[in-house]
C-alpha cells in the first residue's frame, strides 16, 4: 500500500511539474492574447529559438550564466520585433483576427526554417553530462526537473506580484481590460503592448530552455508546445492571468498520470479529449466569465 | 404576474386576429442583472406593435430572445406563425439538443416566419443587393450541393424564378439601378429598406425591427414607412418595431399597439402616459430638444449664465452656456471643427448626404459648455471618435486651440489636454474603484468615492459605473482644456446627477462638450 | 519530357488539392491546418487497398472519397462552437490526432493491413501497385499524366458547378455575417459540414492520385508543415476564384524546382522553400491581401 502511494506521489508530483512548464508557455501567450487579442503563433517559434541562442552564445563564451541571459534577452527582443513590425501596424490598420494569424505563422515559418537552415533538424541537448537526482520522502526527482519548479515558481510568483502591487502591472491588467479606455487615460497603447509582447518572448525562453536541459530539442517543437498552451489557456479560462496557470497545472497533472496508467501514446489524445469537452461543455474553461455581452447564436 | 397589457387604440377589444406568438414567464439576466423578469406577451396578426422603454430596458434582448438569437434562462415561448405550432420550454434539457431538428436558433425561427432586421443593417457586404434578396429564397433546390452538382437543371429554373421575384421587389423599393451594386456601397436609407425587402423575402410573416429609422433624414424616414405601410396592406405582415423616442412621433397613426417594457416586464408602469391611446406617447415631441431649464440643463447652468442655441445638421442643436466668470470671448477658440466628415464602414456617418455641402462645422470657445443634443444614430459617438483620435476622420479639420490634430495619436491628444469619457465602453472590469482611480491619476477621489473604493467595477451598478467614470476624469494627469462626455447622464439618478452636474461645472479652465440624446417627456428627469 | 510531365503531374495534384481548400478559405473563410492529414487519409485509404487488397484505382478512389467524408465530421462538428482563431487550434488539433495515427498505428510483427498494423507506421506504405487504365499498366509518367489530367479536370468541373450555384451564395453569406445568413433562414451549420466534407473529399482524391503515382506513402504527407504549405499556396495565390489556385499551385511546385536548380542541398531546399512561403504569408496580409489574383480580401 506504502508503495502504492508513494508511487501515485512521484506521478502526480512529474505531472506538477511538467505542469508547471506549460503554465509558464500557457501565461506567455496570455499575456499576448489578453491586452492585443492577437492569436500569437509565433510564440512556437520563439519557443524554437531560446536554445539554440543559448548554444550560439556559449559556443562562443561558455559561460552558462551569460549564455542563458543572452538567450532571454535575443528571445525578448525578437518578440518585441514581431509586435513592432507585424501585429502593431496590423492593428493600427484595424486588420482582421485572421490576418494576425496568418502572418504570425508566416513568421514563425521563417524563423523556424531559418534555424534548421542553420543549424539542421537533428536534436540535441543543452544537458552535459548525466543528470543527478534528489530523494525526498520516498520520492525521486532529477536535477532538471527540480530546475523547472524552481525557475518557474519564481517567475509566477515574481508576474504575480508585478501584476497586482506594481503600477505597471495595474497599466497591463488595465490595457488587457479595456484597451480604448487605457488610451483615452493617456496611456501609450503602442509601448504597453510591446512590452506584453516583451515579456511574453522572456516567459516562453525560460520555459523552453529549462526543458532542453532536460529533454532533446529540434526546430520543431515550437507549435507542440504551443498547443499544449493554448489547450491549458482554454481549459483553465481565457479571460484572466491566472485560468491559464490552474490549466497548464491541471495538464501537466493528467498527462502524467495518463502516460503512467495507460502508455505515453495516448498523452496527446487525452489531451485534445479534455480540449473538445471544455469547448463543447464549458467554452469560458474552468475561471472564466463570459466576457462582454456577446450575442450568444447558439 | 403581469399580464399582457397592449393598448389597442380606437379598435374595440375583440382585435382578435389570431395568436402568433405567446410568451409565458420569459426570463432573462446578464450577470446578476435581470433584464426580462417573468414577461408575459402576446402578439396577434394583423398587429403593428411599438416596443418601447427606456434605455437600457431591454428591447433589444426582447427581440433577439423572441427571434432565436438568444436563449432566455426560462419561461416558455409558443409560435402560432406559419400554422404548425411550435412550443419551446426553458431552460431547455440538454439531450433535447442532441435532435438537431428541434433547436431555438435563428433559422429555426425563420422557418417559423419570424425575420428581423438589425439596427447595423448587416447586408452581405460583398455580395450584390440581388444577390442579398435571392440568398433570402427559403427551400432553393440549389443550396443543396447534391443537386447542385448532379441535377443543375433542377435549380436553374428556380433560380430564375427568384430572380425575378427578387428584381420585382427591388424595382417596388426604388432600387432597380442598384441590383448589381455591392451592398456596402449604398446609402444608409437604401440598405435599411434592402435589409426589409431581404426579411421579407425569406418568408417572413411576422417581423421584427430594431430601431428602422435610426440615423434617417426625412425622406428616408419617409421610404421606409411608406414600405412598411405597403408590406401590411399588400402582405399582411405583423410588425413589431423597437424605436428610440425621438422617432417615435413618425409611427404615429401607424401603431396599432402598444408595448412598454419597463421592469423586466411588458404592460403597466407608473406614470401617467401608459392608459389610453397610443397617441399620448406617439405624439409628444421627440423632434424638439428640451430648452427647459429642467433636468440636467438647469444643473449646469449657473445664474447669470448667457444661453445660446445653435442648430447644427440633421436636426442636432449645440447649446452654449457661457459661464459669467469663466467665459473670455470668442477668442479663444478650444476646439474648431471645420467642414468634418467621417466615414464608417462604406457610410458616411458625419457630413455629407443631408444636403449641407462640405461637412460638420462648429467651434467651441474657453469658458463654454457645449452641449450637443441630436437623435439616436446621428453619430455624436462617432464624432467624439474623431475627435479624440479612436476614429480617423475623412476629410476635414479638427483644431484643438489653433492646432490640427491630423496624425496624433489618441493617447497624445489626452496628453495635450483632450479628455473624453465615453457613453458605455469605460468600464475596466477586473480592476477596483480605487485602481482606476489610481490609474487615471486621480487618487484622492477615493475619498468621494467610499465606501466602494475596493469593490471591482463589474459588481458595481450602472450609475455607479458611471459615476466612477466621470470623477476618474479629474486629476493631475488629466486635467485638460477640452472635457468631452458621450451622454454621461443616461444610468444615473438625481442625486447622483446632481454630484455629476456639479462636478462638471466646477471646471474652470478650457471648454467642455457633452453629448445629450433628445429627450421624451417619460425620460426626462426633473428636479 | 519525363521531367516535364513529372512536374505537369505534381502540378495538377496541387491544383486539386488549391481548388479543394479554396471551397473552405475563400469561400468560407474559415482557416484550417489540418488539409494535409486528409490528404494522407486519401492517400493511405488507397493504398491500404490497392496494396493489400488489390482494388482498381476507381474503386480504391471512391473508398477514398468515403472514408475523408465520414472523417471530415472531426472537423466540421468542431467548427459549430470554434470561431476563427480558434477553429485555426482546432483544426491544428486534428491533424495532430491524425497523424500521430499514421504514425503510431503500427506493430512491426503483425502484417501491414491488419487490425494491429494499420499504417506501419513511420515506414508508410510501399509498393503499391500502378493503376491500369483501359487495360494498359501507367507506370511511366507520360503515360500518367493523363489520369492525372482527368482527374484535374474532374474536380475543376465539380468545383465550377458548386461555386456557381446558389450553395455557393450561401457559402459567402455566411463568411460576410454568419449571425445574419442565419437571420434570414440559413442553416449554416449544415453548410459548413458540407463544405467540409466536399473540400476534404476531393483532396483525398488528390492524396490518392499522389500515391498510386508515387507508389508509396508515409505520415510525412500529413505533417503539419505540408498544411502549412497548403493553406500558403491558396493566400498567395488568391482565394475565391480559379485563377488563384492555380496560380498558388504554380507557385508552389516551380520554387523548389527553381532552388533545385540553384544546386542548393536537397535538405535545405525544402526549408529554404517553406521559408520563402513563410515570407510571402507575411508580405501578402500587409500589402495585398487578395493574394495575387484573388477576389476575395482578407482584410
Amino acid at each position: 500500500m506504502d508503495d502504492l502511494i508513494r508511487r501515485a506521489m512521484q506521478v502526480f508530483l512529474n505531472g506538477l511539474i511538467s505542469g508547471l512548464a506549460i503554465a509558464l508557455m500557457a501565461l506567455a501567450f496570455q499575456l499576448v492574447y489578453l491586452p492585443t487579442r492577437v492569436f500569437f503563433v509565433g510564440i512556437a517559434g520563439l519557443y524554437t529559438v531560446a536554445p539554440y541562442a543559448y548554444l550560439a552564445i556559449h559556443t562562443s563564451c561558455g559561460n552558462v550564466i551569460l549564455s542563458s541571459i543572452g538567450s532571454l534577452l535575443i528571445v525578448s527582443l525578437l518578440a518585441v520585433l514581431f509586435e513592432w513590425i507585424n501585429h502593431g501596424p496590423l492593428f493600427q490598420k484595424g486588420a482582421s483576427d485572421g490576418a494576425h494569424l496568418i502572418s504570425s505563422l508566416g513568421m514563425y515559418i521563417v524563423v523556424v526554417e531559418g534555424v534548421a537552415i542553420i543549424w539542421g533538424n537533428s536534436s540535441q541537448t543543452l544537458r552535459t553530462g548525466v543528470d543527478f537526482t534528489v530523494q525526498a520522502l520516498g520520492v525521486v526527482l532529477t536535477k532538471s526537473q527540480l530546475l523547472i519548479a524552481s525557475v518557474a515558481v519564481v517567475a509566477l510568483a515574481a508576474f504575480v506580484g508585478m501584476l497586482q502591487m506594481t503600477n505597471l502591472g495595474l497599466r497591463l491588467r488595465a490595457l488587457s481590460a479595456n484597451p480604448t479606455q487605457f488610451a483615452l487615460y493617456g496611456y501609450n497603447v503602442k509601448r504597453y503592448r510591446l512590452f506584453a509582447f516583451g515579456l511574453a518572448g522572456l516567459l516562453t525562453a525560460a520555459t523552453s530552455l529549462v526543458a532542453a536541459f532536460d529533454v532533446d530539442f529540434n526546430p520543431h517543437l515550437g507549435l507542440p508546445a504551443m498547443l499544449l498552451a493554448v489547450v491549458a489557456v482554454i481549459s483553465g479560462g481565457r479571460s484572466s492571468f491566472v485560468g491559464p496557470v490552474l490549466g497548464g497545472l491541471l495538464i501537466g497533472v493528467l498527462r502524467a498520470e495518463v502516460v503512467w496508467y495507460v502508455s505515453s501514446r495516448w498523452q496527446d489524445a487525452v489531451t485534445f479529449a479534455v480540449l473538445a469537452l471544455f469547448v463543447v461543455f464549458r467554452p469560458q474553461g474552468l475561471l472564466g466569465g463570459r466576457s462582454g455581452l456577446e450575442l450568444r447564436a447558439i | 404576474m403581469g399580464r399582457i397589457d397592449t393598448h389597442a387604440s380606437g379598435v374595440s377589444d375583440e382585435c382578435g386576429g389570431r395568436v402568433l406568438i405567446r410568451t409565458e414567464a420569459l426570463t432573462k439576466a446578464f450577470g446578476g442583472q435581470v433584464v426580462l423578469d417573468g414577461l408575459d406577451l402576446v402578439l396577434r396578426q394583423g398587429e403593428i406593435v411599438l416596443l418601447h422603454g427606456e434605455n437600457g430596458s431591454g428591447k433589444t434582448t426582447l427581440l433577439n430572445v423572441l427571434t432565436g438569437c438568444l436563449e432566455p434562462d426560462s419561461g416558455v415561448i409558443e409560435y402560432h406563425v406559419n400554422g404548425e405550432p411550435r412550443k419551446y420550454v426553458f431552460p431547455r434539457p440538454w439531450w433535447q439538443d442532441l435532435n438537431p431538428f428541434d433547436h431555438f436558433t435563428p433559422e429555426f425561427a425563420v422557418h417559423q416566419g419570424v425575420g428581423r432586421t438589425w439596427q447595423d443593417i448587416r447586408l452581405f457586404g460583398s455580395q450584390s443587393l440581388r444577390d442579398n434578396i435571392a440568398l433570402a429564397e427559403p427551400s432553393h433546390p440549389g443550396e443543396n450541393p447534391a443537386v447542385a452538382l448532379f441535377s443543375p437543371r433542377r435549380w436553374t429554373h428556380y433560380e430564375a424564378e427568384v430572380d425575378r421575384k427578387a428584381r420585382g421587389m427591388l424595382a417596388r423599393l426604388g432600387l432597380e439601378e442598384l441590383r448589381d451594386s455591392s451592398a456596402d456601397r449604398i446609402s444608409l436609407g437604401q440598405a435599411r429598406r434592402a435589409a426589409i425587402a431581404r426579411a421579407v423575402a425569406a418568408g417572413t410573416r411576422a417581423l421584427f425591427l430594431d430601431e428602422p429609422l435610426a440615423g434617417l433624414d426625412q425622406t428616408s424616414i419617409e421610404s421606409v414607412l411608406d414600405l412598411l405601410r405597403s408590406l401590411v396592406s399588400d402582405f399582411g405582415i405583423t410588425l413589431v418595431i423597437v424605436e428610440h423616442a425621438v422617432n417615435q412621433c413618425h409611427l404615429h397613426g401607424f401603431v396599432t399597439t402598444l408595448w412598454r417594457l419597463s421592469g423586466g416586464r411588458i404592460g403597466q408602469a407608473q406614470g401617467s402616459i401608459q392608459r389610453g391611446s397610443p397617441k399620448n406617447v406617439l405624439s409628444s415631441p421627440g423632434q424638439e430638444p428640451s430648452t427647459e431649464r429642467s433636468g440636467w440643463l438647469g444643473l449646469l447652468v449657473r445664474d447669470q449664465s448667457e444661453v445660446l442655441l445653435e442648430p447644427l445638421c440633421r436636426g442636432a442643436v449645440l447649446t452654449r452656456v457661457r459661464r459669467p466668470k469663466v467665459f473670455r470671448g470668442s477668442s479663444r477658440p478650444v476646439l474648431e471643427i471645420r467642414h468634418l466628415i467621417v466615414r464608417r464602414g462604406g457610410r458616411t456617418v458625419i457630413g455629407g448626404d443631408d444636403g449641407t455641402q462640405g461637412g460638420l462645422s462648429f467651434v467651441l470657445y474657453e469658458g463654454e459648455i457645449g452641449i450637443l443634443q441630436a437623435p439616436n444614430g446621428w453619430g455624436k459617438t462617432t464624432l467624439v471618435g474623431a475627435i479624440t483620435g479612436l476614429l480617423q476622420a475623412s476629410e476635414g479639420d479638427i483644431r484643438f486651440c489653433g492646432e490640427s490634430l491630423a496624425g496624433i495619436s489618441t493617447w497624445s491628444r489626452v496628453k495635450r489636454g483632450i479628455h473624453a469619457l465615453l457613453s458605455d465602453s469605460y468600464v475596466l472590469p477586473n480592476l477596483s474603484a480605487r485602481e482606476v482611480l489610481r490609474l487615471a491619476g486621480n487618487p484622492e477621489a477615493c475619498t468621494q468615492f467610499a465606501p466602494l473604493a475596493a469593490r471591482k467595477c463589474s459588481t458595481l451598478s450602472g450609475g455607479e459605473k458611471q459615476l466612477l467614470a466621470i470623477f476618474s476624469q479629474k486629476g493631475p494627469l488629466i486635467c485638460g482644456a477640452l472635457q468631452i462626455y458621450d451622454e454621461p447622464f443616461s444610468m444615473l439618478d438625481t442625486p447622483a446627477l446632481q454630484k455629476a452636474a456639479r462636478f462638471i461645472d466646477s471646471q474652470e479652465t478650457g471648454a467642455v462638450l457633452v453629448t445629450v440624446p433628445y429627450s421624451s417627456n417619460s425620460e426626462e428627469l426633473h428636479l | 519530357m519525363s521531367y516535364v510531365a513529372h512536374v505537369l503531374i505534381y502540378f495538377e495534384i496541387y491544383f486539386v488539392v488549391a481548388l479543394s481548400l479554396n471551397l473552405v478559405v475563400g469561400y468560407c473563410g474559415m482557416l484550417t491546418l489540418a488539409h494535409a492529414s486528409y490528404y494522407a487519409v486519401g492517400g493511405y485509404t488507397y493504398a491500404l487497398l490497392s496494396a493489400v487488397l488489390g482494388w482498381t484505382f476507381v474503386p480504391a478512389l471512391v473508398a477514398a472519397v468515403l472514408v475523408g467524408s465520414v472523417l471530415s465530421l472531426a472537423l466540421s462538428l468542431p467548427s459549430w462552437r470554434l470561431k476563427g482563431d480558434f477553429f485555426v487550434l482546432g483544426s491544428l488539433a486534428v491533424q495532430a490526432v491524425l497523424f500521430g495515427v499514421f504514425s503510431n498505428w503500427s506493430d512491426g510483427r503483425a502484417a501491414l493491413g491488419s487490425w494491429r498494423n494499420l499504417t506501419n507506421g513511420p515506414n508508410g506504405i510501399s509498393n503499391i501497385p500502378k493503376p491500369e487504365l483501359f487495360g494498359r499498366t501507367l507506370t511511366e509518367p507520360v503515360q500518367f499524366i493523363w489520369l492525372a489530367s482527368a482527374v484535374a479536370v474532374l474536380v475543376a468541373l465539380i468545383v465550377w458547378r458548386l461555386t456557381s450555384s446558389p450553395w455557393a451564395r450561401v457559402l459567402v453569406a455566411m463568411r460576410d455575417d454568419e449571425l445574419a445568413a442565419r437571420s434570414v433562414g440559413k442553416n449554416t451549420r449544415l453548410a459548413k459540414v458540407q463544405v467540409l466534407a466536399i473540400s476534404i473529399a476531393l483532396v483525398a482524391i488528390a492524396g490518392a492520385t499522389y500515391a498510386a503515382y508515387v507508389g508509396y506513402i508515409d505520415p510525412s504527407a500529413a505533417s503539419l508543415d505540408e498544411s502549412i504549405l497548403m493553406l500558403s499556396m491558396v493566400l498567395v495565390g488568391g482565394a475565391g476564384n480559379f485563377r488563384g489556385p492555380a496560380v498558388g499551385a504554380f507557385t508552389l511546385v516551380l520554387i523548389p524546382e527553381l532552388l533545385r536548380f540553384l544546386r542548393l542541398p536537397n535538405a535545405q531546399v525544402g526549408s529554404l522553400r517553406l521559408a520563402i512561403y513563410g515570407l510571402l504569408l507575411v508580405i501578402i496580409v500587409h500589402f495585398r491581401p487578395q493574394g495575387l489574383c484573388g477576389r476575395y480580401r482578407l482584410k
